[in-house]
Parts: structure tokens; C-alpha cells; sequence
């Protein structure tokens, strides 16, 4: 993978600044970003706290392939993405996105299509600890399609 | 044969590890493999509803597995 597409998994809090500052480009006139954070309720449930669990090559591998699939179908000019692991409270930020773009309406696109390609494509979980309940949840983006 | 397995997501919760090796009887398939767990520990989902990879790629379900395969049992994805 070359430096223009970048996929990670970090089990440290995201500093936006730092990522922004990666994507600096003269040629570009648009950075869009994305920031997912933790939600306080879920599925009527108050949530305290949540962990992710990744499968560590595979999403990684997962990520950089649908960067690859997402820049071949924008003219974009790069895309950097952080997924968080571990523990997480409310208010973190689960995940970075950032693209830059010459023009604003490819990098709005491929920001939006990489979060959605991100949801069914990378082996990442969801463990969700609820105020209410002793029972911990584990919401699903879909069902995978049969391999 | 020995291989290990993996249970991602809420597998994990329901087996109550991540990990374990087991002995097992050639040829298996990973469809075969997941089958047994599910009788032996009352796992709920069923197969139809994962994806399964082998040594940290996707594979089919009917792969046969080999000695020292790392097979991962993995639920629908929540990242994002």
C-alpha cells in the first residue's frame, strides 16, 4: 500500500490534529473528515461503556483493500483511516476518517463510501456495557453474506 | 490433528474463552469444525450466520483444514 491510502488500528486514543496534519496536500482544495463517536444509548439500552475487538490482520488487510476499491472509484487524492480497539468510554472517538480531494464532492463521497464499505467489510466487534442490564451486548451492522 | 480456534464478538461471551486448541480427526472441514463446537458447547448462532477464516484470511466453509490452522469463527462485523 502506498503512503496516498492508509488503514490502522490503534489501541490508543485518536488525536485528530495529528491525523489531519498527515493529509497536508497544496494540491487539494477539500479534506473531508469523519468522526464516529461512543453514543451514550443503543438499542434502548443506556450505555456506559463499550470495547472494540478486532481481528487484527484481517481488518487491517480488509481496510487497506476497500481504501484501494473506494480510490479507484473517486478521484481522490488520499484517505486515512483509524479504527479503535480496547476499551472506550463515552464521547471517545471510535474512528477517523479523513480524505482529501481536489474538489469537495469526490472527497464527501469517498468519505461517506468508506464508512460504509468500513461497516460490512472489516472483521471489527462491537462489546456494549449497559447501565440498566448485567448482560452485555453486541450489536451487528448486517448479517455477512454466506462465505 | 491439532488446530486452534478463535471465537470473536459475542462467540467469545457464549464459549467463555478467545482460544483453544483442540485435537481433531482428519479430513475436517471448517463447516464440520463448527458444527462440533456448537454441539459440544451449546453455541446459539448458527453457521450460516458467520464468515470463517483460516491462518487470518477469509476461507470458504469447506475448506479442509490442515495440522496448526488458526481457524477464526467470526459474528457480523459492528465496526464504524
Amino acid at each position: 500500500m502506498n503512503n496516498r491510502l492508509f488503514f490502522s488500528l490503534s489501541p490508543q486514543p485518536i488525536d485528530p490534529v495529528t491525523e489531519k496534519a498527515f493529509l497536508t496536500d497544496p494540491e487539494c482544495g477539500a479534506l473531508v473528515t469523519f468522526e464516529g463517536w461512543v453514543r451514550n444509548f443503543n438499542d434502548g439500552h443506556e450505555v456506559i461503556s463499550l470495547e472494540y475487538q478486532a481481528h487484527p490482520q484481517l481488518a487491517v488487510a480488509e481496510g487497506e483493500g476497500l481504501l484501494k476499491d473506494i480510490a479507484a472509484a473517486y478521484p481522490i487524492a488520499a484517505i486515512r483511516v483509524i479504527h479503535r480497539t480496547g476499551h472506550l468510554e463515552i464521547g471517545d472517538l471510535a474512528v477517523w476518517i479523513g480524505v482529501t480531494a481536489v474538489h469537495r464532492q469526490e472527497a464527501f463521497a469517498a468519505c461517506s463510501g468508506v464508512l460504509e464499505e468500513l461497516k460490512q467489510r472489516v472483521p471489527i466487534w462491537k462489546k456494549e456495557h449497559y447501565r440498566d442490564s448485567p448482560v452485555v451486548g453486541f450489536p451487528q451492522n448486517q448479517s455477512p453474506p454466506p462465505s | 490433528m491439532q488446530v486452534t480456534l478463535q471465537y470473536y464478538g459475542s462467540l467469545e461471551a457464549e464459549r467463555g474463552l478467545f482460544e483453544e486448541t483442540k485435537q481433531v480427526t482428519s479430513p475436517l472441514t471448517a463447516r464440520k469444525l463448527y458444527q462440533n463446537v456448537t454441539r459440544e458447547h451449546g453455541l446459539t448462532l448458527p453457521g450460516n450466520a458467520l464468515r470463517v477464516a483460516v491462518n487470518h484470511a477469509f476461507a470458504d466453509w469447506e475448506i479442509l483444514l490442515q495440522e496448526g490452522d488458526t481457524v477464526a469463527f467470526m459474528p457480523p462485523f459492528a465496526g464504524g
